[in-house]
């Protein structure tokens, strides 16, 4: 759902790059501790 | 009737000898699958800190309804772009999240079963599979 609006609307989807690596970081904290 | 509303945005990209026009049928579709996908996101970042915070799901459980709720955008997203004719790259997105909160509810909610740890992986590879297919798919390339 996140690459469509690399065509439409580069702003909005740097917000959602933005959260995407905010979700990836806090998984990999997760893992790390054992709790992913 | 349904609102169909197309997008004023042009944009060029690199490598490409003309700019580009994007249309999105209907705009608001669009830009619900973008607000459905970032509250995941932010959902579940939440729910993977809440996990490290406290060790354990509880936070993340309760998170999980929010999560299974954006479902319901996702269908309307999902079938105003059908009733629009649009590509289907505009509409495997919501599509693959809607599989992926029904297996969600089913493993975590109805017919709870532990699937993490140990690893069921005939659950977990699909799973995250669904999940990560749904927040990043239909690349459109230049």
């Amino acid at each position: 759902m996140g690459l469509p609006m690399f065509r439409m609307d580069r702003r909005l989807w740097l917000v959602t790059v933005t959260t995407t690596i905010l979700l990836l970081g806090a998984m990999g904290m997760a893992m790390r501790k054992g709790v992913g | 009737m349904a609102l169909v509303l197309k997008s004023p945005l042009f944009t060029s990209c690199r490598g490409c000898d003309m700019p580009t026009q994007i249309k999105v049928e209907p705009w608001w579709a669009a830009l619900t699958v973008w607000g459905v996908v970032n509250a995941v996101n932010v959902l579940q970042a939440a729910g993977f800190l809440s996990r490290v915070r406290t060790g354990s799901m509880a936070i993340n459980h309760m998170l999980g309804y929010m999560m299974a709720a954006l479902a319901v955008p996702a269908v309307v997203a999902l079938t105003a772009f059908w009733r629009a004719r649009a590509n289907w790259l505009q509409w495997i997105g919501p599509l693959v999240y809607v599989v992926f909160v029904a297996l969600m509810v089913a493993v975590e909610y109805l017919w709870p079963v532990e699937f993490r740890s140990p690893a069921r992986y005939g659950i977990l590879v699909p799973y995250l599979v669904l999940f990560f297919g749904a927040m990043q798919s239909s690349p459109r390339s230049c």
